[in-house]
């Protein structure tokens, strides 16, 4: 909205008499920080009443009102900073603004419940029903600039922790061990020769701090009066020391002894009343005497600081993926179209643990249908070894690790230890690979769950199978003709493509047949392989258990391709999944 | 347990009349025996349709060589204007002078012969349109019958066909087909051809209509339904054995609901149950039996040389070991 439509609105905002004695803020006024730093360029201000007060408020209009919220302020700078969710300049926090849907076409009707919730919110403040929200926010009232990274698992034990400064990003890093440094030093580095990691370890060395991490068990109580700008160093003290259980407090007092360095620090962890936690950090230097949290005497000064957290711990759950995934070991086999797109997704989802066996190098034929692109001009390593070295450097604290072998001569000689792993997922497409893989693992009495996925061509859909001791079938019972079947063919009765078909084709002569597909039909399947595989690692699903997704065949028919009765049952039944696989006769399971 | 689902196929296949060979040489006959009765009869004028297992088409070859069509006469006249219903099958026999032709109390027949072996034969009936709707009346009686056994008899010679397309969905009205060609098999094979001693192939396939169960289950993940022969077959023996007290009674579901089998005298209706019974016991046996070869050799007993033999063993009867899998990754 236009500046002058703006102050008109809020003329209309003065005459539907949303604030008390309202008038329209003067223009030289909007020309001051409050107003600079909130975009505002109109606002109206006036009087209202909250829990027998009269309070003077500002409501402030930027140039997307109403299609985004108004601004309010407490003009008594008595309030700034004092009641939870009221900031400088007295800036009222007085709705999230994430998940809002607004009437655009009712500027008054928005600025007038803007109001009415902003009162509501300084009126919480005052009678002290909010006060918890100084913890639930206090990394909001931490005060202090971001300081670094943390990269150590925030858990519930007090341990030592260390700082280094990480060379090219200019900031500090948070981590458990020297390990985990060195493993954040060397990721961007291409050979891992002594020449590289010396120097490295070197400026380690030379940048090291040691500190501590404390979580705090749990903050019933904000400090009172709760700290405005910086705390004292007693301030702090108390905030650890009495949130403390006894067997915590005694290993503080056994980690705090002796210290021998002028500086430390502290990441502190706070949960929060509503779940989920802060990681807040303190600095001390100049330390003369005792640790500034140790029982004895001495001096040192104290500044607060931020930490942006990096810890899977964390992130994890914040991108929706599932924590107790972190614990798991996964087996994946076949690193192509849907593999590549899988290993990156179950890593998203959390899982902590992810082996990839591949021996083949990436192919510029599949660069458009890789999530790896097209492979490099200079090195061709293997796309097990590739795809494991990209994800370990976007998630740090995942083990990925590649294995440049088909998965029978890993399994021959003992490379792969398939019990070790809570699930064996296999993206091979390949189901003589994938049989015999199937036939491999049931003979094993202590089998993980064992999952196939693959596609069929031109979009027509694709497939993820679980199979699971707890109930029968297997990936062999697919391949079994139903015994009244009168004419059997060999063919995959999951198939959508009808059986006695060609399906690949030649570029050039020998050697360079492929299936014609899309990374967007890769994705899907992997979509549908990955959701079937947290849920498997997750303990919801027990069963073995097929699911297909199909698409709309238009491309497969064009190529003058016929589909079978699979195809024509409903999209939804087909992705809600079928138990209904074993088959008598199975070589395989036997039908058990 | 045996299935012999490939096995039952192909003893279909061999058994039943096909229209490229043999109905194609039969409609060729009737064409030109029709034609002929056009040409020479010189009213009253009528119309033809196909009845009894062609028009069913659950015919199956004859184990003899005698292969017969049923065609319907319907002539456009009244009851009344032919009192003598055999007076008018007359008049068809005398258009097809020069045929070796028959007047038989139910029908006219004409007979296709070479070295006095039966090779064909037409059996026409004729009728006059009745006064319900739909209906007709059928021309009973020969030459020399007293009047009691020439009679106009009200009949629905399609009803079967009509009950067969109503009571089955499709493909269990073709599995439905193939057990009555399987009894009509067994019937040929196993009784003697001349006389009442073998059971009418038109109650057969009434007792069929009135007691098959379709036997199949659904492949639930390639969406398919397979159908059971073997075992739908001997659900039909058994329920006809289970009405057999003592004599099996089965009516034409349709008017003039004669029951089909009152020819056969006691005798003969006492071997035919047992060799019913036999049937029953031995379809059982195959169920029952794990080695297929020996179950097929127990149907060979009972179908004759057209039922396959199963030598080999089940996965070298599949074809296409290198196939394309359409799978990729």
């Amino acid at each position: 909205m236009h500046a002058d439509d703006l102050t008109a609105t809020a003329e209309l905002l003065c005459a539907a008499g949303l604030l008390e004695q309202g008038c329209v803020t003067p223009a030289d006024a909007l020309l001051e920080p409050w107003a600079r730093l909130h975009g505002v360029v109109a606002a109206i201000e006036g009087v209202a009443h909250v829990d027998g007060h009269a309070l003077a408020l500002r409501l402030g209009l930027t140039p997307r009102f109403p299609g985004r919220l108004p601004t309010v302020f407490v003009l008594d700078a008595r309030l700034h900073g004092r009641i939870p969710h009221v900031f400088q300049h007295g800036h009222v926090c007085y709705q999230e603004y994430e998940g809002v849907l607004l009437d655009r076409y009712q500027p008054v009707a928005v600025a007038r419940e803007a109001l009415a919730r902003a009162v509501e919110t300084i009126r919480r403040g005052l009678t002290g029903e909010n006060r918890a929200d100084f913890i639930e926010e206090l990394a909001l009232y931490w005060p202090g600039a971001a300081e670094g990274l943390g990269f150590f698992a925030a858990d519930a034990q007090i341990q030592p922790i260390l700082r280094f400064v990480l060379p090219w990003a200019g900031t500090f890093a948070f981590v458990r061990d020297r390990a985990q440094a060195r493993e954040l030093l060397v990721a961007p580095m291409p050979l891992r020769v002594p020449e590289v990691m010396a120097p490295l370890e070197a400026w380690f060395d030379d940048t090291v701090t040691p500190g501590l991490y404390i979580p705090l068990e749990d903050v019933p109580r904000p400090p009172d009066p709760f700290p405005l700008g910086p705390w004292t160093r007693a301030q702090v003290a108390q905030l650890i020391r009495h949130n403390l259980s006894d067997g915590q407090r005694r290993r503080l007092e056994q980690l705090t002894r002796g210290l021998k360095t002028r500086s430390t620090f502290v990441i502190l962890r706070v949960p929060r009343p509503r779940g989920g936690d802060h990681l807040v950090g303190i600095r001390y230097d100049d330390i003369r005497g005792a640790h500034p949290l140790a029982r004895a005497t001495g001096s040192a000064t104290m500044t607060q600081f931020r930490v942006e957290r990096r810890d899977p711990g964390y992130l994890v759950p914040r991108g929706g993926g599932e924590p107790p995934l972190r614990a798991k070991r996964v087996l994946l086999v076949g690193c192509g179209a849907i593999g590549g797109h899988l290993a990156g997704e179950l890593v998203r989802c959390g899982v902590g643990h992810l082996t990839l066996v591949d021996p083949d190098v990436l192919r510029p034929e599949n660069a458009y249908r890789h999530v790896l692109g097209a492979p490099s001009l200079f090195v061709l390593p293997a796309k097990s070894l590739q795809l494991a070295a990209e994800i370990q450097q976007r998630y740090r604290g995942v083990e990925v690790s590649g294995l440049a072998a088909s998965i029978e001569d890993a399994l021959d000689q003992g490379a792969i230890d398939v019990t070790r792993y809570d699930l064996v997922l296999s993206a091979t497409g390949d189901p003589n690979v994938d049989r015999g893989l199937n036939e491999r693992l049931h003979r094993l009495e202590h089998r993980p769950p064992l999952l196939f996925t693959w596609l069929e061509p031109l979009g027509i859909g694709g497939h993820a199978l679980v199979v699971q001791r707890s109930s029968p079938g297997c990936l062999d019972c697919l391949f079994t003709p139903h015994p009244l079947d009168a004419s059997p063919v060999l063919t995959n009765r999951a198939a959508f493509a009808a059986a006695g078909q060609v399906f690949t084709r030649e570029l050039a002569g020998c050697g360079n047949a492929f299936t014609p597909y899309s990374s967007l039909d890769a994705l899907r399947t992997a979509e549908l392989a990955g959701r079937l595989a947290v849920e498997v690692l997750g303990g919801r699903l027990r069963e073995t258990l097929l699911r297909s997704w199909k698409g709309d065949g238009a491309a497969f028919h064009a190529a003058g391709l016929r589909t079978s009765p699979r195809y024509e049952m409903e999209a939804s039944a087909l992705e809600r999944g079928g138990a209904d696989v074993v088959a008598a006769g199975c070589k395989v399971c036997g039908g058990r | 347990m045996t299935i012999l689902q490939t096995e039952f196929n192909k003893f279909n296949d061999a058994i039943r009349l096909g229209w490229d060979n043999e109905e194609a040489r039969l409609r060729e006959r009737r064409d030109a025996v029709i034609d002929r009765i056009r040409e020479r009869m010189g009213g009253p004028s009528f119309s033809h349709f196909n009845q009894g297992s062609y028009e069913l088409r659950t015919g199956v070859k004859p184990v003899n060589g005698d292969y017969d069509i049923d065609v319907g006469l319907r002539f456009n006249t009244t009851r009344s204007e032919w009192p003598d219903p055999v007076a008018l099958k007359q008049r068809v026999v005398d258009a097809l002078s020069g045929y070796k032709v028959e007047l038989r109390r139910p029908c006219v027949t004409v007979y296709y012969q070479r070295r006095n072996e039966p090779l064909y034969h037409v059996d026409l009936n004729v009728y006059v349109p009745a006064e319900t709707e739909g209906m007709l009346h059928l021309a009973v009686g020969k030459v020399g019958d007293a009047a009691p056994l020439k009679e106009w008899r009200f009949t629905d010679p399609l009803a079967l066909g009509a009950a067969l397309d109503t009571t089955f969905a499709a493909d269990d009205r073709e599995q439905c087909r193939r057990v009555i060609r399987y009894l009509k098999r067994w019937k040929d094979s196993n009784f003697p051809a001349q006389g009442n001693a073998a059971p009418k192939g038109i109650g057969l396939t009434a007792a069929a209509l009135q007691w098959f169960t379709p036997a199949r289950e659904r492949d639930g993940v390639a969406n398919r339904v397979h159908h059971d022969d073997l075992k739908a077959l001997s659900g039909l023996v058994w329920a006809m054995l289970a009405h057999a007290t003592p004599r099996l009674v089965v009516k034409l579901p349709v008017p003039p609901h004669d029951d089909l089998f009152r020819r056969m005298s006691e005798q003969e209706m006492s071997i035919f149950v047992a060799k019913l019974g036999e049937l029953d016991e031995g379809l059982r046996r195959a169920l029952a039996d794990a080695d297929e070869g020996s179950a097929s050799r127990t149907l060979r007993e009972f179908f004759g040389e057209d039922f396959p033999a199963v030598t080999s063993s089940p996965t070298a009867r599949r074809i296409g070991a290198i196939v394309s899998s359409g799978s990729a990754g």
